[in-house]
């Protein structure tokens, strides 16, 4: 067992292209995380530096205000899901989607669509992150590094001698693959544990992902090294794994995602806004007194409150916010739930597609994934509702308008 | 010339012969074909459903009763980017980017409802567009086909053989190269029905063109790449390495380099961070709804002056309405400077990524197939400043309706009483400021001309690889003479 190992590792340490590709692997995995952390530090630093300016917006705008009204209008306060400690390896859809919103009292429908994401450019470019490394390059190495072991040996005519003399057919090329995938495997985690350690992540979540990668790149080693065997050349090697990995790496996920698409209606984001906006504009014009009995639907405890005085009044209108809020929710409690039934599809997907499964598996311990972007929506929500259950009170003349206690309230809610 | 044509049909007899040439072909028609239907049908149905809500909510907007204009301000408007033709072929930052945008009176909202937002997650590469296929897939498969091209003949020593009858190695290349050539213009068939289907749909045939030679260019330099790898290497399996080498750097690292690097040093403070600003800066500007706010003293003076009136109830015109205006006016410039500044920002981020076209073919065909099809950072850009204008202009028709239309006396007992709150109010005709707004990206020559530096990286990038074969066959043809 020493002789196989001492003679493999001699081999490898002579082979250039072979010591080349780990190299190159544990530099890819290295900048790949460097990139990430420094991505999720200046995250951090962004939302330290909205939450102070947040924070100095309220003090210089409530104590101005006359009523309770204007102090709801003119209040903005700042909801933000800040990166797990995990988020530097899979950035998920935060490239993509937003994890910051500026919020007030107004039509909540009106403002959680907005849209503060970055560059599209950028997010349209991707980012290479530790778990597209893992995923979608790691195989290809892999490729690079064993589609030839096999070969060599043949177009050298060693293959016979050295079947001959290491006893069991395919021992040597065991031995050849293992030392190689593991000095592999060691490269590419090494960095992640690292930084997954450094960030503060739990250690048992690194770790996992850590071995789950391991496997996962070891599954790809026994089948290129099996595939290496039972073709004829490298080449032909090489080819068929190329062929693999462009089934599963985008074929199936791919062909999946347009599938999602297809199969699973969400309603357009377009019509919840025209619709929101309908019923909060033709409060304007109806006479208050529906307006306000549907609202006290929803909320009976206000009931006994008398209408101050004909005209314009911020009770009212708070109240048609929330009406028009209340006349989308059948359509937006269907786009989320659209959303999730796709997402509940791909995982399906991933079933077949072992990297599409390393991604979900990353991006879910990195609170990146679709899940995750929902979880801030609802946080949204939840924060807009305590906004809304500490306003009415004043808003409805039933304690007295106080701008302290409104700067008492969270400026910043973080979310989860 | 002469001894080519026969290489290349030779060529071509060898790849109808291997099994593993073949299953490549098959593969690249069937994503190729793929891509095209996909994103083809995937962008009619964007187009169609934002075309009808839009038309949709021009009714809705044109249909409002007789009210107070300023109710309309915040009524507002919305408006909804249909992708241009070539989308079809390249989407670029459309599923990135809001495609519906709210107008109203004092804000810029940001455009809202990317595709992205309801997309499901798929591995790191989004969607399988014809881009992304021509990109990233076809050079693998052009690798798989073309890899052995002149290693082959050298283990096998048949270039012994052609070099003993005299073959030219300068022709062996071309009759290799153009082989490969051939057959990347063949795969570009799909391509073009995309962009025919395009110029059906109303692309000019310039950007429709520009795009389909970028592409050529682009496949054009692997197949010489491949050509010249295979040239050099020891043997095929070393010549599939370096090719694959290539691909995964040139293909699938650079690009995400480039973008990483980009957003590290030269990094885009968000709409919320350069909001923060803006609110300290208008807080000096006044509040346009209190016509009696310090901040429009001058103002307020001036048309007193105009009219030869001391009191505001003595104007012809509603003072109220000139304030808005006015306040509109003075905010829209600073909501605009720092408009400007965010996207000069996103622009200059963006063309520090689109700089590795100098190192990476696959960013520069990026460049030109985003550019000539209108689906680039600048044309989103394009779309928020007409946005904005159309915000503007209908917001300040209101402002003039209020000015001019309504009398001041109604306009301040509005509230006074249910009567008062009937008379306060304007007839609809005065909707009609309100255009009809269609987004089209940039004329196509002015697209062709952004993307002609890249178009010119992606030449360069031709001769580069074709000399880097051309000279090695020639090298390795004189060893042998020797």
């Amino acid at each position: 067992m020493r002789s196989n190992f001492n003679r493999e590792w001699w081999f490898f340490l002579r082979d250039r292209q072979g010591l080349a590709t780990v190299a190159a692997s544990a530099v890819l995995a290295i900048v790949t995380v460097a990139f990430g952390l420094n991505d999720v530090a200046t995250q951090r630093a962004d939302i330290a530096s909205l939450s102070a300016d947040t924070i100095t917006d309220l003090e210089d705008v409530l104590p101005q205000q006359g009523d309770a009204g204007s102090a709801a209008y003119y209040s903005f306060r700042l909801v933000v899901d800040p990166p797990s400690e995990l988020a530097f390896a899979a950035r998920g859809v935060r490239d993509q989607l937003p994890w910051k919103h500026r919020i007030r009292l107004l039509a909540l429908e009106g403002q959680v669509y907005e849209h503060d994401a970055g560059n599209p450019e950028l997010g349209q470019i991707g980012r290479i992150d530790y778990v597209f490394l893992i995923s979608v390059l790691a195989p290809l190495l892999v490729i690079l590094l064993l589609h030839d072991i096999v070969d060599v040996e043949r177009r050298h005519k060693r293959l016979d001698l050295l079947v001959a003399t290491t006893g069991r057919s395919a021992r040597f090329i065991l031995w050849r693959a293992g030392l190689r995938a593991s000095a592999l495997v060691l490269a590419l985690i090494a960095p992640f544990i690292a930084a997954g350690l450094w960030s503060g992540a739990a250690p048992g979540a690194v770790f996992g992902l850590a071995l789950l990668s391991g496997i996962y790149v070891i599954g790809w080693s026994g089948a290129a090294t099996w595939i290496a065997e039972k073709t004829h050349s490298a080449a032909t090697s090489a080819s068929v794994m190329l062929g693999i990995w462009a089934v599963l790496v985008l074929i199936i996920p791919l062909a999946g995602g347009a599938l999602a698409e297809r199969r699973i209606e969400v309603p357009q984001g377009g019509e919840i806004l025209l619709q929101q906006r309908e019923t909060v504009n033709r409060a304007w014009d109806l006479p208050k007194a529906e307006t306000m009995s549907a609202f006290f639907a929803s909320h009976p405890e206000l009931k006994d409150y008398t209408p101050t005085r004909d005209g314009f009044e911020w009770e009212w209108y708070y109240a048609f916010q929330h009406v028009g809020d209340l006349s989308v929710r059948g359509l937006s409690q269907a786009l989320r739930k659209g959303i999730r039934e796709r997402d509940n599809f791909m995982h399906k997907v991933s079933l077949l597609s072992p990297p599409l499964l390393i991604d979900r598996q990353f991006t879910r311990a990195a609170e990146t994934d679709i899940a995750a972007f929902q979880a801030y929506d609802q946080c949204i929500r939840d924060f807009h509702k305590s906004l809304r259950v500490a306003h009415y009170p004043m808003l409805f003349n039933q304690t007295a308008f106080d701008p302290e206690k409104l700067l008492a309230l969270d400026s910043t809610r973080v979310c989860p | 010339m002469t001894g080519w044509p026969r290489i290349l049909i030779e060529e071509w007899r060898y790849w109808s012969r291997s099994r593993l040439t073949l299953s490549a072909l098959v593969l690249l028609v069937v994503i190729a074909v793929a891509a095209v239907i996909n994103t083809q049908s995937r962008v009619a149905a964007e187009a169609s459903a934002r075309e009808s809500m839009q038309s949709a909510a021009e009714e809705a907007f044109l249909s409002q009763p007789d009210r107070h204009p300023h109710r309309m301000v915040h009524y507002g408007h919305y408006v909804f980017r249909t992708p241009s033709p070539l989308a079809i072929i390249d989407p670029g930052v459309d599923p990135l980017t809001g495609t519906v945008m709210f107008l109203e009176g004092h804000r810029q909202n940001t455009a809202t409802f990317p595709a992205a937002y309801t997309a499901p997650r798929v591995t790191g590469f989004d969607r399988l567009t014809p881009a992304f296929a021509y990109q990233v897939l076809v050079p693998l498969v052009l690798i798989v086909v073309g890899f052995s091209s002149v290693s082959r003949e050298r283990e096998l020593q048949t270039n012994v053989q052609l070099i003993a009858q005299g073959v030219d190695p300068g022709r062996v290349w071309l009759g290799k190269a153009l082989a490969l050539l051939v057959l990347s213009g063949i795969a570009l068939l799909p391509l073009h029905v995309s962009a025919f289907g395009a110029i059906a749909a109303g692309e000019s045939a310039l950007a429709a063109g520009a795009m389909v030679i970028g592409y050529f260019l682009y496949l054009a330099f692997w197949s010489f790449a491949i050509v010249g790898i295979s040239a050099r290497a020891r043997s095929g399996a070393m010549s599939l390495l370096w090719c694959c080498v290539a691909w995964i750097v040139i293909a699938v690292l650079m690009p995400r380099l480039a973008g990483d690097v980009a957003g590290t040093v030269s990094p885009v403070r968000g709409k919320i961070a350069s909001d923060f600003e803006l609110i300290a800066e208008l807080r000096e500007l006044g509040d346009g709804h209190n016509a009696a706010d310090p901040a429009f003293e001058q103002f307020r003076a001036r048309v007193f002056e105009e009219y030869g009136v001391d009191r505001a109830e003595d104007l012809p015109v509603n003072l109220r309405g000139l304030i808005a205006e006015e306040s509109e006016a003075r905010l829209t410039e600073v909501l605009n400077q720092f408009a400007e500044r965010r996207m000069g920002e996103e622009v200059t981020q963006a063309q520090f990524a689109r700089g590795g076209a100098l190192l990476s073919p696959a960013l520069a065909i990026r460049n030109v197939s985003m550019q000539t099809a209108g689906s680039d950072l600048e044309n989103h850009h394009r779309f928020l400043r007409e946005a904005e204008a159309a915000r503007f202009e209908f917001v300040q028709g209101l402002n003039r309706a209020h000015g001019y239309e309504l009398s001041y006396i109604d306009d301040i007992n509005r509230n006074k009483d249910e009567d008062s709150w009937m008379r306060a109010r304007v007839s609809k005709e005065n909707w009609r400021v309100l255009q009809s707004f269609e987004f089209e990206p940039a004329p196509a020559a002015d697209r062709v001309q952004a993307a002609s530096g890249g178009l010119l990286v992606l030449l360069a990038w031709c001769f580069l690889a074709g000399g880097f074969g051309w000279f090695g066959i020639r090298d390795q043809g004189r060893a042998y003479e020797k």
